[in-house]
């Protein structure tokens, strides 16, 4: 990993939900960092904790019973965890913003595209509305809608997924924002139109020279895009390295049943290899011991018994699991 | 859109048409007609009260009764009232500005109160202002309009002395004053706050349930991302989404308003529409009363076609086809 400064740091994240009084974690003991113009991708099952993970890091957790309960969200070395909502709107949709997972809903249905496009570009621009308009138009010809001059017009029920999506990539690159996060913003949408946006999401990053939070479960796009890859399970990270690293030495048993799933053009098999079992559910999770060990090919007795800590295995690659002695919380103090 | 405007304006006429004979048969149902209110049988000749009956045509057949009422209608002649000995046209224009001064006032009232305790309690739930609206509401649905108009009359006006109890407006007064429209008024809020209140509830909560509903949508979350403020998010992204079916309500309110007035009028002794049904349906004034059921019913309808309009201007899902 270069020693280039972060852009972003979370550090030590948990994120809670509160459930009949009592608080069952979503996220806990996240922490990565994404540095300027990077793309970093979160990979894990459904249900891992990813989009819990990035709407903590905007401060979008419903408000009546998600709450961030531990750890730091460093942006630019500033603690937006502490932010009150109006600092916050300072910084959404301006320094960050966020492209959600369902484009069917993420519009107001009653607004018309140009109200909501402008209303970013009012949020954090003086400019006055015909600049404003005219500004939003451009964003939408960006975006590779051709008849932007109309669209602005129209409402978001007269467009398709794929069009939605593009409004939303347009929103939120408006402000030229120095982070993107992107809640896999092609899961909802027809395969072809898939590759598409993606294709689009890569054009404008590259562009703008944003940084990217790319949020997915599609390993091809993580080979494609990433620069580095944060893996998670159950709210955890258990592998985080770059991608060379991950797809060609992957350390964690997780990752490595991951990749295994993906079918490959040059084996013929018959069955796909898929992970057995499922994630545990928030109220199910194992009070101590790995989180996996359940699933997992290589457990071992003391799994069940051990927490296991996310360690660096080598500069630049950290594991989570107790076969290696990073991860071992009384063999790490041996390491160091 | 104008062409659907049209084509629900169409589809209006054969149901009128049926309207009509419905009124028209209720109206022959009441017991007894013009003629049995007004004579006392122990002192009139048999065979006057016959030939009267004849005159009047109220022993034709029942067909041909109903032709000559819609061929009147048609020409805007509602027939003649045997108790004002007046064209009922001219006994309902008398009225019929008073009541729609009290819908209007009443409505007005409605969607005031309904906006404001809906917007309060939809962006504070569970809060004791929620709580406080919540149980007011609780009580003007469930209190009878008439016992409600009564403990109204009780508190305002004969405890407070703030509103005046009975009639539309004070004595004396010359018609067309500032003066008279400021007692009109005044003498208007009180059976109208009644009247709104069922209404005002029934928005308020309904209103309260949708913005906090709302607030917790997918399109609220990306408003929050851009950066929006809080305020703006609920006056324009979640009001502008949970108003729609309040405004669209409005056009079937118009129908219940006016069926409340028939009886807030009567216990107000309030000179509109409501109070002249009550008295001729008493008195067997027949024509009246069918003019009167018959409008309400047009009214009724009226408001339908209305609140199907509005909620094409509205809501930009339905405005396109
Ligand atoms: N508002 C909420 N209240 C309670 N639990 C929640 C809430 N939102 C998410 N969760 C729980 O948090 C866990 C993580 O959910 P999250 O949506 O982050 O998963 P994800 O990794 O984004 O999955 P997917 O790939 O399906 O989007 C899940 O167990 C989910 O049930
Ligand atoms: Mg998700």
């Amino acid at each position: 990993m270069s020693t280039q400064e972060s852009l972003l740091k979370v550090q030590n994240l948990h994120t809670g939900f509160e459930i009949e009084g009592k608080t069952y974690y979503a996220v806990k003991d996240v922490s990565f960092d994404v540095k300027p113009k990077e793309v970093v991708c979160v990979v894990g099952e459904s249900g891992c904790g990813k989009s819990v993970m990035s709407l903590s890091i905007m401060d979008l957790l419903p408000k009546h019973n998600g709450k961030i309960a531990q750890g730091e969200i460093l942006f630019k070395g500033k603690d937006l965890v502490p932010l009150s909502d109006n600092e916050m709107n300072q910084i959404r949709g301006k320094d960050i913003s966020m492209i959600f997972q369902e484009p069917m809903t993420a519009l107001n249905p009653v607004l018309s595209i140009g109200f909501q496009l402008d209303e970013v570009l009012i949020n954090h621009t003086t400019s006055k509305n015909e600049e404003i308009r005219r500004k939003s138009i451009s964003l939408l010809q960006q975006v590779g809608i051709s008849r932007a001059d109309q669209v602005v017009n129209e409402y978001p029920h007269q467009l398709s997924g794929g069009m939605r999506q593009r409004v939303m990539i347009a929103m939120a690159i408006a402000c030229q924002p120095q982070l993107l996060i992107a809640d896999e913003p092609t899961t909802a949408l027809d395969v072809t139109v898939q590759a598409q946006i993606l294709e689009l999401i890569t054009k404008i990053q590259e562009e703008v020279g944003m940084a990217m939070l790319l949020i997915t479960h599609d390993l091809g796009v993580v080979a494609e895009m990433a620069d580095r890859v944060v893996v998670m399970y159950a709210g955890q990270v258990v592998e985080y390295t770059d991608a060379d690293r991950l797809f060609y030495a992957p350390k964690h048993p997780y990752t490595k049943a991951l990749l295994d799933s993906i079918p490959r053009m040059d084996e013929t098999r018959e069955v796909l290899n898929t992970i057995k079992g499922i994630v545990p559910s928030l109220k199910n999770m194992p009070a101590k011991g790995c989180r996996f060990v359940d699933r997992c090919p290589s457990a071992m007795p003391e799994c069940a018994e051990i927490d296991p800590q996310l360690g660096e295995v080598e500069k630049g690659h950290a594991v989570r699991c107790i076969l290696y002695d990073a991860s071992h919380p009384e063999k790490e103090a041996e390491v160091k | 859109m104008l062409i659907y405007t049209l084509r629900r304006i169409l589809t209006m006429i054969p149901i009128l048409f049926l309207v009509s004979i419905v009124v028209f048969a209720l109206a022959l149902a009441m017991p007894g007609d013009a003629l049995s209110g007004q004579i006392n049988p122990a002192n009139a000749n048999p065979e006057y009260i016959e030939e009267m009956r004849e005159e009047l045509g109220l022993n034709d057949p029942i067909h041909v009764q109903y032709g000559r009422w819609i061929a009147g209608i048609v020409q805007w002649d509602f027939g003649r009232s045997v108790v004002h000995s007046r064209d009922v046209t001219q006994v309902i224009g008398d009225r019929l500005p008073n009541t729609i001064l009290l819908s209007a006032v009443s409505l007005i009232i409605t969607y005031i109160l309904a906006f404001l305790m809906g917007r309060y309690a939809g962006r504070n739930p569970y809060t004791k202002g929620d709580y406080a609206i919540q149980g007011t509401n609780y009580l003007m649905l469930a209190i009878p309009s008439f016992v409600a108009a009564l403990f109204a009359i009780f508190i305002f006006s004969f405890q407070l002395g703030w509103f005046p109890s009975t009639g539309s407006v004070g004595r004396g007064l010359e018609a067309g004053t500032l003066d008279f429209w400021i007692s009109k008024l005044y003498h208007t809020f009180l059976p109208a706050l009644v009247l709104g209140a069922l209404v005002t509830a029934s928005y308020t909560q309904f209103l309260r349930n949708d913005i906090i509903e709302s607030s917790q949508k997918d399109y609220v979350r990306t408003a929050r991302a851009k950066g929006t403020s809080e305020s703006d998010i609920y006056n324009k992204h979640i009001l502008r989404n949970s108003i729609i079916p309040i405004v669209t309500l409005f056009g079937f309110d118009i129908a219940s308003i006016i069926g409340g007035a028939v009886i807030i009028e009567t216990i107000f002794s309030y000179r509109g529409i409501g109070e002249l049904l009550i008295t001729s349906i008493q008195q067997r004034d027949s024509a009246v009363v069918l003019a009167v059921t018959l409008m309400l019913s047009v009214a009724t309808l009226l408001g339908n076609l209305l609140a199907d309009l509005l909620y094409g201007v509205i809501d930009p899902r339905i405005r396109v086809e």
